[in-house]
């Protein structure tokens, strides 16, 4: 005879309801049969519900360096609950190096961190989503093949272990969209969805883990301007629900004013501002951002223009993900002129680079050198025709880590006099490395430079970061380049490589080296063109003489706020 | 300069003590499946190895195909393509010796150069399709030069049981062809024993493999892209011509092996010239690109290494004879040796401290 089902449900709820109790160790199951139950890994810390305007996190002191800089130096932050606190600050100002603190990903030298008063020590990120700290990084770490659900449990402890409970986590996510606003189809995978609702996604995958804490790092760069407007709103509700919210920002300063309560402005690894912002103007906290007066200006000597060495014309290309990356680009560069296209990343500067240099096709128009057609040419020939190249990626593209300093110096010339010999064999063709050429070569190229290693053959993974794109612009100078396209030459670099190579720059111009400057640094653009173009989505919306250019307005531009007629010069 | 001749040492000292921890456990497992004492088992094996004359000729007789083997893995390893391909380009190789050597009526020192040179143009075609493929259409090396293995084989096997049968037929269920003319024996280098000059043509090749990695312009480039691809295309190099040079070059010097085998130890060509002791599936390419591991990945690093395997196979010969310790022990002690390195290599990557 069966048992009555009520009974059965009895008894399977009394043996869950047993295995639910006893945390770890033995489960007793009816007679005899045992169960091993694996321990939970207990959260570290205790989360505790917060009071609107309370102080969640305090940062005290914080200082990081790393060789050669000092990424934070004794930096205070602090965070309440319900308020939106902005960090504001350019490349390398040391906003992410603070937040990665936070995060637990690294360990500060000095300073403490206090959560709801209490000192504590962050070892690794699950210390910090242990005590509700979420973090949503620039670039989304999803699972592409895996639906919405699957990828906010990922790394989770199901209830029904070892059953996933896909069914109670699809109505948890449904309730915290429906709470922020923040629509997601639970179902759906993560690569049928747009940059915006993946960007949701992140942030569901936080609150899921009882953050209180949300970091957000540059959350509006992959947006389009509704989404913008619609993230924003979201923000606004989570704050208003008693979470502490920390977005960091670069450039985009409206956005900034129009959703947080306060302001950190960070420069150099200090903090010059500390705000509320409602009393304060978009234009204070730009000055606020770059500092009063530029730090580590070079002088810029007129230098004669010659003729036109670069053309561009009606230049149009694919992204990596196969959308237009740019749209009709026009522009031309003369011999000893600087042309310095500003524009926040990710507006088709790469790409720009990329097909001048021949490391992507075009789709349409062409490069002209010289007035020759270089359309789509491979980087050999490009090269032979004189284009330098100081790529944005320099650790990947720029240099062969591996390799020895001396035999990077090499890379595009290897195979050319006087780097080649006849070795012991009278071949006709020069078949043999002349390695003392090379060295010898390599040895006048760092002292010329002033890059510092132990050696010429030290492999070139030991240097500093403000070596390694010495190196690169020792090479790719050496070679006299009629055109040179430097791409975000400066970024990252400590102040006097930063100053060293800006220098180089202007020197080479002098020489009648025609140079494309791509920047994200405002301030770089502004003193080293002679014109200014200002790329946004693609396309150059305006092309203007340096003298004539206004930081604001720039900046404007480049935020897409302002257009103005192509045809200004 | 002093400080990279340190890394040097330490890199080495670390490898002997891994193939040291490698054959400590193998002792181990010898004592526990055959109850044999460790001691014991490997004083047969060096005695084996390097015993007397025979033991050291036998030895390079059996470090000769994996050293080629090796430096066939070594040079395409280096362009960060995985040659897996050393059977099939060792049976090729086989094929060419033969032909050449069978047909080309040439005085003994010129037959000679014509079997070493037929051996690795079949060798180098076999490793163009891996080379075309992966350089044209992205075909993982890997997978591609795995199967053109088994093509080989079955081409070579129906070969010799078909057309080119010998007279002798079948011998030990082994298909083999016809005998090579004596002219294009390879000399031995003692009389009476069996090592052949194929082990000097291999260390001649390793050093040429050295001088062409690191001495010159196609080196240079072969180096690049293995280390860093984006750089070498950045930097102008043409990424898919120098990846099929590499596979054409990696499949001719692996396929030195065959010559070295047919010409040098068999006289004829027969199916099974890549397998060894019997077991199909534990050939000299699988010894040969541990001893590439082994050996750094460096076409010099790989003489020593290629002798150590040369001397397991030839000592566990003695282990199996005098200690009744089963041959496939050998085979333990190999994988046990690959394991070993492959987890030590955080060690090797350790820094030196000054």
């Amino acid at each position: 005879m069966l048992a009555r089902p009520s009974t059965v449900t009895k008894k399977i709820k009394h043996i869950v309801g047993e295995f639910r109790r006893i945390p770890t160790g033995v489960v007793k199951l009816g007679k005899g049969m045992m169960f091993w139950r694996r321990k939970t890994p207990a959260r570290k810390f205790r989360i505790k519900k917060m009071k609107l305007g309370e102080t969640v996190i305090e940062m005290r002191g914080i200082t990081k360096r790393f060789p050669g800089v000092v990424a934070n130096d004794h930096i205070d932050f602090d965070i309440k609950a319900g308020e939106v606190h902005a960090l504001l600050g350019e490349n390398g100002a040391g906003k992410t190096t603070l937040m990665n603190i936070l995060y637990g990903l690294w360990q500060p030298d000095e300073g403490e961190i206090r959560v709801h008063g209490k000192k504590v020590t962050l070892k690794s990120p699950k210390d910090a989503i242990d005590l509700g700290i979420g973090m949503v990084h620039q670039h989304f770490m999803l699972v592409p093949p895996l639906t919405v659900t699957e990828n906010v449990v990922l790394g989770l402890k199901s209830s029904k272990e070892p059953l996933l409970d896909i069914d109670r986590v699809e109505k948890k996510i449904a309730e915290l969209s429906k709470k922020y606003g923040l629509k997601v189809d639970p179902k759906a995978k993560i690569w049928q969805l747009s940059v915006g609702e993946q960007q949701r996604v992140e942030i569901i995958k936080a609150l899921y883990r009882e953050a209180q804490v949300l970091i957000l790092d540059e959350p509006t760069s992959v947006l389009t301007p509704p989404e913008v407007r619609e993230f924003m709103t979201i923000l606004k509700r989570m704050a208003r629900d008693g979470l502490a919210i920390i977005p960091f920002i670069t450039h985009k300063l409206p956005e900034v004013m129009a959703v947080s309560d306060r302001v950190t402005v960070l420069r150099a690894g200090r903090v010059t501002a500390r705000l509320k912002t409602e009393r304060t103007k978009e234009r204070d906290l730009a000055k606020k951002m770059v500092g009063r007066k530029v730090l580590f200006r070079v002088k810029k000597h007129r230098v004669k223009k010659g003729e036109v060495v670069l053309e561009v014309r009606r230049l149009r290309a694919l992204s990596d993900r196969g959308l237009p990356a740019l749209k009709d680009v026009s522009f031309s560069v003369r011999e000893g002129e600087i042309l310095g296209i500003a524009g926040v990343a990710g507006n088709g500067q790469r790409e720009l680079e990329e097909v001048i240099t021949g490391l992507r096709k075009a789709g349409g128009g062409g490069v002209f050198i010289r007035g020759k057609d270089v359309t789509n040419r491979t980087p050999r020939e490009l090269i032979d025709s004189g284009v330098g190249h100081i790529p944005e990626d320099r650790l990947e593209r720029g240099l062969v880590m591996d390799f020895s300093v001396a035999e990077n110096l090499i890379l595009e010339t290897h195979s050319k006099q006087p780097f080649i010999h006849k070795w012991f064999l009278p071949f006709e063709k020069r078949w043999f490395l002349n390695h003392d050429e090379v060295r010898k070569h390599a040895q006048k190229l760092i002292k010329d430079y002033e890059v510092i290693t132990p050696s010429v053959d030290v492999p070139t993974r030991h240097l500093s970061g403000g070596n390694l794109q010495r190196l690169i612009l020792a090479r790719e100078l050496s070679r006299k380049p009629k055109v040179l396209i430097a791409a975000q030459p400066t970024r990252g670099l400590d102040v006097s490589a930063t100053e060293f190579i800006r220098k180089k720059l202007l020197e080479q111009s002098r020489e009648g080296t025609a140079i494309l400057l791509i920047s994200e640094d405002l301030d770089e653009i502004m003193m080293m063109s002679d014109r200014i173009a200002v790329m946004y989505g693609g396309e150059i919306v305006s092309l203007m003489p340096a003298a004539r250019a206004k930081k604001e307005e720039i900046g404007l531009m480049m935020a897409g706020v302002k257009k103005m007629p192509k045809r200004a010069s | 300069m002093l400080v990279f001749e340190k890394r040097i040492l330490w890199e080495i000292a670390i490898l002997v003590l891994l193939v040291l921890g490698a054959l400590a456990v193998g002792g181990v497992i010898i004592y526990i499946a055959t109850g044999v004492g460790p001691l014991d088992a490997y004083s047969w094996l060096v005695k084996g190895a390097f015993g007397n004359v025979n033991a050291v000729s036998e030895t390079l007789v059996h470090a000769c195909p994996i050293l080629f083997i090796a430096l066939g893995f070594v040079v395409a390893g280096r362009c960060n393509l995985w040659n897996v391909g050393g059977d099939g380009q060792l049976l090729m190789g086989g094929l060419g010796a033969f032909l050449a050597g069978y047909y080309l009526p040439l005085p003994a020192p010129l037959l000679l150069v014509a079997i070493f040179a037929s051996a690795f143009a079949l060798g180098a075609a076999w490793g163009a399709i891996a080379g075309f493929l992966k350089a044209k259409m992205k075909v993982n090396e890997i997978v591609s030069t795995i199967m053109l293995n088994f093509i080989a084989f079955f081409i070579i096997d129906w070969l010799v049981l078909n057309p080119m049968r010998g007279p002798m037929g079948i011998v030990g269920a082994q298909p083999m062809s016809d005998l090579l003319p004596s002219s294009a024996h390879l000399p031995r280098l003692i009389s009476g024993y069996r090592l052949h000059i194929g082990i000097l043509v291999a260390i001649a090749v390793a050093i040429l493999a050295y001088i062409l990695l690191w001495r010159t312009p196609f080196g240079y480039r072969v180096r690049a892209i293995g280390y860093s691809p984006k750089a070498a295309e950045y930097s102008g190099m043409n990424i898919s011509r120098n990846m099929m040079l590499v596979m054409i070059l990696a499949g001719g010097i692996s396929a030195l092996a065959g010559a070295a085998e047919v010409a040098g130890i068999h006289h004829a060509l027969r199916s099974d010239i890549a397998a060894r002791g019997g077991y199909a599936s534990v050939s000299y390419m699988a010894t040969g690109i541990i001893a590439g591991m082994l050996g750094r990945l460096h076409p010099l690093g790989v003489i020593p290494s290629s002798i150590f395997f040369g001397a397991l196979i030839s000592g566990g010969d003695v282990m199996r004879y005098v200690g009744g310790i089963p041959y496939t022990a050998v085979f333990v002690l190999q994988g046990l040796v690959f394991v070993f390195i492959i987890a030590g290599e955080i060690l090797i990557r350790m820094k030196v401290r000054r």
